[in-house]
């Protein structure tokens, strides 16, 4: 009896110390934005008010802070019930916000145990309060518009993967650097427009959408992804290039040693179907594939170069170069490493196997 | 006078001084219902003692008094040890036992004296067994669709003959006793002798015989009277009104109890798996049964953690609701005042009553509740804002899967500690949950029936016991008796001919 009671008194007054958040009297936010304007920090959050069905919509709370820590709180100020970040599904930072670093956001991230590593991180071209005002606006009833389309993109289409993890992976190892995905508002739409570059947490650079395609086939991401290449020169612009999807690939790093220098041997298998391709090209008889297929793998080679001169040049690592690197050689440094990085000689060298001709999916 | 009721006391006395039979029909005469008839037949002076209420009036009739009248005639120098040439009832018993001869008489029997033998009676069965009791027992509230419908009834004998027209072996034994001072009910333990662990059958003889009580009703409260733990929720014993699955624990090596007046048999020792076992299981293939066992463990599991985690889940870790259903949550809680536990517990206990009061009423008022309660109840509580659409669910689906077990007082235990489960939801949220689980596998760890662990084959962990848990093998996988109840013979049939695959040219 006595050790029952006891029982009971323990757990209501343990009970009391645990703080409970009722869902419906918690203010969600599911996208966060922060942009630095006027020697000012604006955040933006965007929460959802959820009604029946349809009538669900994403609503927005901005405030300005001269710090970054203070953002949050003064968003409090502005909601009725406290604001919770738990359900985050997307950070977007404003172009100039990036430039001037994301490390403190991304920080306090690493160490918050209400968001989840799946969050998806992005930078945008202009403000990122102006892009979730779109999104906001939109008749959609989606209210998670831009996860859902990064999530998408990543799923099927040519942009490799991020999310929070993999960010505060590639940041925090020693041989590469973090990327994440580039919007740009077009017109009354947001459009994702590639691939926006770090390095030591500052935005640096970016990649287009087309070229991203390559970085995920080198990532090692081994599916999906479309290229358009350009085949011939009859004629007008459609007609002389083919649609590449990429049904399989697999890049192979070969680290050597060449005299003095290092050189980097990049072999990518790519199977990949082609699905749309110009009329000439189905005359019966010609094996015109084949050329095709010459055409493909040297214009791809040289879209890498490019891309790898690219990194060189900002001396960036997004591909991780430096950390396959270390897991070939003993005693790796990483400052002698990088710089000798701008002047590695890397060779790509792709093979492509066209495998479904013909018949769409 | 009250020497029946108060025979505790008596026992306390060594030796209780032996009452001259005369008194014992002085105190029996206050009932209106005791007949005593004294004539003279053939220069005998007899007399006949009975309960008119508990005698059947054709055997006294056709049996008792007509032989009686008849034939001592013929045979003058009869005593009451020669009655059993004359009358043609089995077992008739001499007896100077005034103690035994109040019981008998009591029980229905007819005692005969005579006037040369003052202080003998002959005692002769004539009780009306059936009388007022059921004849069958359609098995409804065990229910299986395939497999035998006949149940157990009140009556003892009818029982015994049940079990024995299908285990015909001269192993089986029934053994005998008497419990409860008032009511003297017969109760019977059954075991077959060869399979049964000798100590357990020792251990059940114990304690039935250290019973002290005054009326035994029902077999569950000699289940109670006999639980290693008082205190568990947990029932420690299976009670089943199937014959099939008493019989198959029989032969698996269990004991099972009976007791007069009950439709029930207690089987022991039992673990916490022959609950949610069914005998339909061994009717369908063993893949169907397999499956639909599985279907009931996660019933289970669900009945138990479906509200408790909603609680959770709403009160301290939103994080972890998918995005997809944050809507529809949030959506349907928004017009609920209460926090989530009080809207749980709410519907939780709504759901409670209207199972009690189901239990209640008359079959026909009952079907009419039910339909009033699940739909006009549930649409109204949600309609007015006291409870939230998706728990309305939760909670239905909850109830709904507690109905899958099989044993009743299973069922019960499942429906009740769904409660300590939401209060530490509510207090300490997820972890309060795990609290919960783990505090009840201690307590279930600690349980034993019988003496026997009643987490086995968990714990301890035997695997080849698997067999017939989660998983209810084929055949030729189940010759094996449970090892764990340490079966005094291993295999039920022939595990080798069990295992011969019967080839087309054979």
């Amino acid at each position: 009896m006595r050790r029952g009671l006891l029982w009971l008194g323990a757990l209501l007054l343990l009970g009391g110390c645990a703080s409970s958040r009722p869902i419906d009297e918690i203010q969600i936010i599911q996208q966060m934005g922060y942009d630095f304007e006027d020697n000012h920090y604006v955040g933006t959050a965007v929460y959802p008010t959820f009604k029946q069905g349809s009538m669900t919509k994403p609503n927005m709370l901005t405030t300005s802070s001269p710090t970054v820590y203070d953002l949050i709180p003064r968003l409090s100020s502005k909601s009725a019930l406290p604001i919770e970040e738990g359900q985050l599904r997307l950070i977007l930072f404003g172009k100039q916000f990036a430039e001037r670093g994301i490390e403190q956001i991304t920080h306090s991230l690493a160490r918050n145990n209400k968001v989840g590593s799946h969050l998806f991180l992005g930078v945008a071209e202009g403000s990122a309060k102006e892009l979730l005002e779109i999104t906001a606006k939109t008749t959609l009833s989606d209210t998670l518009y831009l996860p859902n389309l990064v999530k998408q993109n990543e799923q099927s289409m040519n942009l490799p993967k991020t999310n929070l993890h993999l960010f505060l992976y590639r940041y925090f190892s020693p041989g590469s650097d973090p990327f994440l995905p580039y919007f740009e508002k077009k017109g009354e739409f947001v459009k994702l427009e590639g691939v926006a570059l770090f390095r030591d947490g500052r935005y640096v650079g970016r990649v287009s959408l087309r070229d991203s395609f390559l970085m995920k086939i080198l990532l090692g991401e081994t599916k999906n992804g479309v290229y358009q290449l350009k085949v011939g020169e009859r004629g007008k612009q459609g007609e002389d290039r083919v649609m590449l999807q990429n049904l399989w690939a697999k890049p192979t790093y070969r680290w050597k040693r060449d005299g003095n220098r290092h050189t980097l041997d990049v072999s990518v298998h790519i199977h990949a179907s082609v699905k749309d391709y110009p009329s000439w090209l189905d005359e019966p008889g010609a094996n015109l594939f084949a050329d095709v297929k010459k055409k493909m793998e040297k214009e791809l080679e040289q879209n890498m170069r490019r891309l790898f001169r690219y990194f060189q040049e900002k001396r960036i690592d997004p591909l991780g170069i430096g950390d396959f690197v270390r897991s070939v050689t003993r005693q790796w440094d990483r400052e002698s490493f990088y710089r000798e990085y701008p002047d590695l000689d890397i060779r790509p060298r792709v093979t492509v196997d066209i495998i479904h001709t013909g018949i769409g999916e | 006078m009250f020497v029946g009721l108060f025979s505790f006391w008596k026992k306390k006395k060594k030796h209780p001084p032996q009452r001259p039979i005369s008194q014992l029909w002085e105190t029996l005469r206050q009932s209106s219902d005791f007949v005593e008839l004294s004539f003279i037949v053939g220069g005998k002076e007899l007399s006949i003692y009975y309960f008119d209420s508990l005698v059947d009036p054709q055997v006294l009739q056709e049996r008792i008094l007509c032989h009686l009248q008849n034939d001592i005639p013929n045979h003058p120098t009869v005593r009451l040890e020669d009655l059993q040439q004359i009358v043609p009832i089995q077992r008739i018993e001499v007896s100077e036992d005034t103690a035994l001869i109040e019981e008998k008489v009591l029980k229905g029997f007819v005692a005969v004296t005579f006037r040369e033998q003052p202080n003998k009676a002959a005692l002769m069965s004539a009780a009306a067994e059936n009388l007022g009791l059921r004849e069958n027992n359609d098995s409804e509230n065990e229910f299986n669709v395939v497999g035998p419908k006949v149940g157990f009834v009140e009556n003892v004998g009818v029982n015994l003959h049940l079990i024995r027209r299908q285990v015909v072996t001269p192993n089986l034994v029934f053994r005998e006793m008497s419990i409860g001072s008032v009511s003297k009910t017969k109760v019977v333990i059954a075991y077959i002798d060869g399979v049964a662990n000798p100590e357990v059958v020792q251990t059940v003889t114990q304690r039935l015989e250290s019973i002290h009580f005054d009326i035994v009703f029902d077999n569950a409260i000699l289940d109670q009277l006999l639980a290693d733990n008082s205190r568990t929720p947990f029932p420690l014993f299976i009670s089943t009104e199937r014959i099939d699955r008493a019989i198959y624990a029989l032969v698996s090596g269990q004991v099972a109890i009976f007791c007069d007046g009950s439709p029930y048999a207690v089987i022991g020792p039992a673990a916490l798996f022959d609950f949610f076992t069914s005998p339909e299981d061994y009717y369908l293939p063993w893949v169907l049964g397999t499956f639909f066992r599985l279907i009931r463990f996660f019933g289970v599991m669900f009945s138990v953690l479906a509200s408790p985690v909603y609680v959770a889940v709403l009160t301290y870790h939103y994080e972890m609701i998918p995005e997809d259903l944050l809507g529809p949550i949030i959506y349907s809680r928004s017009n609920v005042p209460f926090p989530p536990m009080l809207e749980v517990l709410f519907l939780e206990i709504t759901i409670e009553l209207l199972r009690e009061a189901g239990a209640r009423l008359p079959t026909k008022v009952a079907q009419t509740l039910g339909i009033v309660g699940g739909i006009v109840i549930g649409q109204a509580t949600v309609d007015a804002g006291l409870a939230s659409t998706i728990l309305l669910i939760v909670v239905a689906l909850a109830a709904l899967a507690s109905f899958t077990t099989p044993i009743f007082k299973m069922s019960n235990t499942i429906r009740f500690i769904r409660f300590p489960f939401i209060l530490f939801a509510a207090c300490w949220g997820g972890i309060g949950i795990i609290f919960a689980v783990c505090g009840l596998l201690i307590h279930l760890g600690r349980l034993q029936s019988f003496g026997y662990p009643y987490l086995l084959p968990f714990y301890p962990f035997r695997v080849r016991s698997f067999r017939d848990t989660f998983i209810r093998s084929p055949y030729s996988e189940t010759a094996e008796r449970p090892m764990f109840l340490r079966p005094q013979s291993r295999f039920r049939y022939d595990p080798n001919a069990a295992k011969q695959k019967r080839d087309i040219d054979e």
